[in-house]
């Protein structure tokens, strides 16, 4: 062929190809603008709405599993360590004298609480994912017995009661609390917590349990989050108090000092409301302690942090009372720290209420009650002291290891090792980038400190790009968000590697931006978050109820035969499989301070788990959606539904 | 970083200087005795034990070069002294580099140090008039200081390589420039102009904080009518720098005290000192033991010729002590050696100005690590490489010429002055530093019921505040001693709050109201705009 043709086709390939592009681009936003009736603000294709599959993306592959430690137990004896695993599915047995894993079991469910009866005979295994409690032989560590709880369990406390011993179980998605007897193994009653339980303690005479939660229940956008630390009755079953912890969060432990009345809680002290016009001075958020007397209810906040430097992430606490000494993990600054009970006690005795009140925000007394901060490696998340208080141990939860600590001089004896860490992996990589606050100013907080297991944690911000306004902006969940770009709630983000690089450095960690390898490893990391679980049931049977809803979700008619205008039915917006169009659109939320009135449509995998809804997070409930926000029909058309109606769309929804 | 690292650093750094020590030791042998590496292992490990029989064994070299500042002794260049640098650099004065071993290393403190003569050192500042203040890059191997070409020139800031190369002035500024400082993406920061001696007025600029990024031309960083000297970065990427807590009246005395800004000049803050008697600070340096490290000394001394002091990062407003309380002597510089012991420029009656070995416990100075009879050892830093501060992005806005200023509640305060302390207050009166002493009123914002209130007020000025009763009385008042800078959104708790305080959880009033725009036109755009 002579070059003068072989330039020609390519010309023509060349011409056609770009005509195709420029189609491909402008003809799908006509098409939408026909269709939908309003002009797409983001990048539209063919693709946008079709050819959409769940199949490729990151979250819906196999991906490698770890050794990574969750719950700890030690039997009475102080010379074996349970370690749940719940990766893996597994729980291991170690010798802490010889730093050795001795076996592994097999328990399926995500194994993540555990606790040992006082015998040392039984030991209990809460399986987050199973929703099931299960009972291990702690000499063979062959199942014994199974229950099932609500839903997520992730936490157990054994004790003994006047009526026999109970098991107190922290249900985290379910926000109850399973009570159950040993003898015979059942379920007495299943309490309400606050939201998301996630730590379970209970008095050595089985009189009271405190269950930690770790979100903030739900209220409205300018009102002041708490969450609370839930009392139940172990005999029967019922919940007798709810401490209020004001502006405070994340709670994930919970520990007794039975000889001073003192439940501690560590939490993150959130300042939601207050706009993030910087973060240092511990503006947008600092780590704490509230000690909350046993009998009374009073609760006293106070802080973790130094003046210039911030521990993120408390996430457990191990009170040894015979020392008075208490211990707390900082799973973000890779850090245990040691506080001194006595010196504590003496400071809040000599404080007047007005002080103790006020002790959370001083961020230079610190220094008054803890006296030790233990280096330790990635993500210590959980801790548990032998019954003699002589051993301190600590979950590497992503180092794969056990750090084991000589409690009563501070020093590390060693490590036991459960697998190699998977530094092999990007997804375990991007993991510690998420979870580590070293990349933050003053190490205040991680990625994690806002999205929990890459969730919500129910939360409007103020961020001052916009100005300092009363714009807030709903924290949106990272779970099944791969394949929704773009992200932000404006849809200016077009990629994960853009929402989380320099903007976010600018605005949020105040420092350098992630390296760019650390930012690959991060987005992998992002992408691998599978929706929450009810996502991922696909051939669970839809209830009459749910069916119902389903039918008003795909709807063209009302029920009366009107047609529903194209661009206000709930599929034209949310197709599945991702439930998005991944376009802003306008839905009538523009608030007063708003300069857009178009906003990002949300996928809605896992839509039930991620209240509050909307922009700025006004709407509590999936019903406040069309109850109080859709007024104008612009939210799809919902003025035609009754109760009834309603419910059962909502009941659809919690399917997703 | 301190306390928590404290204990891991430890533990590495003294691996680290084993290591090195015994590196050094075993090729020192290998080359004098020119023997095998395994006879020379054996002749080590015979070597070893015989010293730590014989208790020969001392404290170990310092981690790297040492740089050491030096002026000539008995020189003082009073007479000749235009500006406070002249007093403290006389001529001759000059910037060396010295390498183990030092002479004296070795001798156990408390014990007569053998007498070498002038050790080998090579000097970084040939060429200059004076020099002095040296800092070392991150990498450990570039120095940067002060110096002077000749007795007419003005002061200016060096670079020289540890390792020999030549010597360049990477500062041109009008009236000098002084005190370097590096912040991590190399910019080089520094105060300028010098000051002068005698009376200069109220028409003598006070000096105040630049940053030059390589190649590039320097920017001002500070715009307190108090000037800011003595800058160092932190590791958290804040710069540290020495500043008069509030412009008193001309000629009056003021005490010294720390703060901070980022390192584009937003969120000045006060770090220390604020409360203290009327001291001259000046040299801070961060420890890596948590704790920052500075020289005081009393309002009539001519020069920093104080004691060491320092304040602990955690609490630094409750924690200033004495960095060496039992020890009896002048000290003019500490520079950390890793761990708890310093390295200081100290002196002694009997040796003058020289380098030491310190720790907290020390009550008189050992034997010199390093010495020379015919200079005065004024300043101290070890040529290592460091752990890298962080960076920050800038958060400010160049094309604009305002910023906001954010008060929380206004009410908060610990302000003792007069019976009217506690009183709340109704409007803020927000002032413009015009001149030491003086200041001009921009205008008067209202405050909400929660104490709150909101500003647009211009970039790059000194700006004080009142806080008004009903009746236009001042209740509590803060000097113009901040800035906000273009685009800036900043913020506070209350006026004279305590410090070290976070923020409570509430949505201050204020930003439900139209921001006032004071002394320029609103650029901040619409209030609550997602952009």
């Amino acid at each position: 062929m002579k070059p003068r043709a072989i330039l020609i086709r390519l010309g023509i390939v060349v011409v056609a190809t770009t005509v195709a592009l420029l189609g491909h681009h402008f003809g799908s936003e006509a098409h939408i603008r026909k269709r939908i009736g309003q002009r797409p603000l983001g990048k539209a294709t063919c693709f946008t709405c079709h050819f959409v599959s769940t199949d490729r993306l990151l979250w819906a592959k196999p991906r490698p599993h770890h050794d990574s430690p969750a719950g700890l137990a030690v039997s009475p004896d102080g010379r074996r360590l349970f370690i749940a695993l719940d990766d893996r599915d597994e729980v291991a047995e170690a010798d802490i004298a010889a730093l050795k894993v001795l076996r592994r079991a097999k328990v399926p469910g995500g194994p993540h609480g555990l606790a040992i009866d006082a015998g040392g005979k039984n030991l209990f295994v809460t399986c987050r994912h199973g929703d099931r409690l299960a009972v291990l032989d702690a000499q063979s560590l062959k199942e014994t017995a199974s229950l099932p709880v609500g839903t997520g369990p992730a936490a157990v406390a054994f004790c003994r009661t006047a009526a026999g011993e109970r098991l107190i179980v922290a249900n985290s998605m379910s926000d109850d609390i399973s009570v159950i007897s040993l003898a015979p193994l059942k379920e007495l009653g299943r309490p309400a917590a606050g939201r998301e339980p996630f730590a379970v303690a209970a008095t050595s005479d089985g009189a009271r349990a405190f269950v930690a939660n770790r979100l903030v229940g739900l209220g409205t956008i300018r009102t002041m989050p708490a969450s609370e630390v839930t009392v139940v009755d172990p005999v029967t079953a019922r919940v007798v108090r709810r401490d209020s912890l004001e502006s405070a969060h994340l709670s994930e432990g919970i520990g007794l000092d039975e000889k001073r009345c003192w439940a501690l809680t560590p939490l993150v002290k959130v300042r939601n409301m207050v706009p993030i016009t910087q973060v240092a001075g511990g503006w947008v958020m600092s780590s704490g302690l509230a000690i909350s007397d046993i009998k009374r209810g009073e609760v006293v906040q106070v802080p973790l942090d130094e003046a210039n430097d911030y521990f993120a992430d408390p996430s457990a606490v191990a009170v040894d009372s015979a020392a008075h000494r208490a211990f707390v993990a900082s799973g973000g600054a890779d850090v245990v720290s040691v506080l001194d009970l006595d010196r504590l006690a003496a400071w809040l005795g000599k404080a007047n209420p007005a002080e103790r009140q006020e002790a959370i925000y001083d961020l230079s007394l610190s220094a008054e009650y803890v006296v030790g901060r233990i280096p330790t490696r990635r993500n210590p998340r959980h801790l548990v002291l032998s019954p003699d208080g002589a051993r301190l141990l600590v979950a590497e939860r992503l180092e794969d290891s056990i750090l084991v600590v000589d409690a009563n001089r501070l020093i590390p004896l060693g490590r036991i090792v459960l697998g190699d860490g998977g530094v092999e992996d990007p997804i375990r990589r991007g993991e510690r980038v998420f979870t580590t606050a070293a990349y933050t100013f003053q190490h205040q907080f991680s990625c994690r400190s806002c999205h929990p297991d890459g969730h919500v944690d129910g939360l409007s911000y103020d961020f001052d790009g916009d100005g300092i306004g009363d714009n807030l902006l709903d924290n949106r969940s990272l779970q099944g968000v791969a394949g929704t770009g773009p992200f932000k709630w404006n849809g200016k983000n077009a990629t994960l590697e853009i929402q989380c690089g320099p903007r976010f450095a600018k605005v949020l960690m105040r420092t350098d931006p992630f390296p760019p390898k650390q930012l690959r490893d991060l987005t992998t990391f992002i992408r691998s978050l599978p929706p929450p679980r009810a996502a991922r049931n696909k051939n669970a049977k839809l209830t009459p109820s749910q069916e119902r809803g389903r039918a008003i979700f795909f709807a063209v008619k009302t029920p009366d035969g009107k047609e529903i205008p194209l661009s206000r039915r709930c599929v034209t917006c949310h197709p599945p499989p991702l439930y998005s169009v991944r376009l802003p659109f306008n839905i009538g939320t523009q608030g007063q301070h708003d300069t857009t009135e178009a906003f990002d449509t949300p996928h809605l995998l896992g839509v039930a788990d991620t209240a509050p809804y909307l922009h700025d997070g006004r709407a509590q409930s999936l019903e406040e959606l069309w109850t109080l926000y859709n007024t104008n029909d612009l939210h799809g058309v919902s003025s035609y539904m009754n109760k009834i109606q309603l419910n059962d769309l909502v009941e659809f929804l919690k399917t997703l | 970083m301190t306390t928590r690292d404290g204990w891991r650093i430890n533990r590495k750094e003294r691996k680290e200087r084993k290591d090195q020590r015994e590196m050094r030791y075993f090729f020192a042998i290998s080359a004098v005795f020119e023997v095998t590496p395994a006879a020379a292992t054996t002749l080590f490990a015979v070597l070893l034990c015989g010293c730590a029989a014989s208790g020969l064994c001392g404290p170990p070299a310092p981690s790297g070069p040492l740089v050491v500042a030096q002026t000539p002794r008995g020189g003082t260049g009073a007479g000749a002294a235009k500006d406070r640098l002249d007093l403290c650099y006389c001529p001759g004065s000059r910037v060396v580099v010295a390498a183990a071993p030092l002479g004296a290393e070795g001798t156990q403190a408390g014990m007569p140090a053998p007498r070498l003569g002038a050790p080998k050192v090579r000097v970084l500042s040939e060429g200059l008039q004076a020099a002095g203040g040296p800092v070392v890059s991150v990498d450990g191997e570039r120095v940067y200081f002060t110096g002077k070409a000749g007795a007419q020139s003005e002061w200016q800031v060096y670079e020289a390589r540890v390792g020999g190369g030549r010597l360049r002035p990477v500062t041109s500024m009008p009236g000098g420039a002084a005190a370097p400082a590096l912040l991590p993406d190399g910019s080089l920061v520094f105060a300028s102009p010098v000051p002068k001696l005698g009376n200069q007025g109220a028409a003598a600029p006070p000096p105040q904080l630049y940053a030059q990024p390589p190649g590039a031309k320097p920017r001002q960083l500070t715009f307190g009518l108090s000037g800011a000297a003595d800058p160092t970065v932190l590791l958290d990427g804040r710069i540290l720098f020495v500043s008069a807590t509030s412009p008193g009246p001309a000629g009056s005395s003021q005490g010294l005290s720390l703060f901070t800004i980022n390192n584009d000049g937003t969120e000045v803050t006060a770090f220390a000192c604020q409360h203290d008697p009327p001291a001259v600070i000046s040299r801070p340096r961060q420890l890596p033991d948590g704790r920052v490290a500075f020289l005081a000394s009393g309002l009539e001394s001519p020069a920093a010729q104080g004691s060491a002091e320092c304040v602990r990062m955690a609490r630094p407003f409750l924690s200033r002590a004495k960095l060496l309380p039992r020890l009896d002597a002048r000290v003019r510089s500490v520079c950390s050696e890793g761990g708890n012991g310093f390295l200081v420029c100290a002196e002694d009656s009997h040796s003058g100005w020289a380098v030491y070995r310190a720790d907290g416990s020390a009550e008189k100075l050992g034997a010199p690590l390093f010495e020379d009879s015919s200079w005065d050892c004024v300043e101290i830093v070890v040529a290592r490489a460091g752990q890298r501060p962080m960076g920050r992005l800038s958060s400010m806005d160049p094309a604009k010429k305002t910023g906001q200023v954010l008060c929380l509640n206004a009410n908060d305060t610990t302000y003792d002055a007069g019976q009217q302390a506690g009183a709340a207050a109704t409007r803020i009166r927000v002032l413009a530093g015009v001149a030491p002493g003086r200041c001009r009123a921009l205008g008067e914002v209202p405050v909400q019921e929660d104490g709150s209130f909101m500003a647009e007020v211009p970039a790059d000025m000194a700006l004080g505040f009142e806080a008004l009763d009903q009746q236009g009385r001042v209740l509590r008042r803060v000097e113009p001693i901040i800035w906000v800078r273009p685009g800036e959104n900043r913020s506070c708790t209350g006026c004279h709050a305590a410090h070290n305080r976070a923020p409570h959880n509430h949505r201050p009033l204020a930003v439900y109201a139209p921001v006032p725009c004071l002394g320029g036109e609103p650029e901040a755009g619409p209030k609550g705009a997602i952009k």
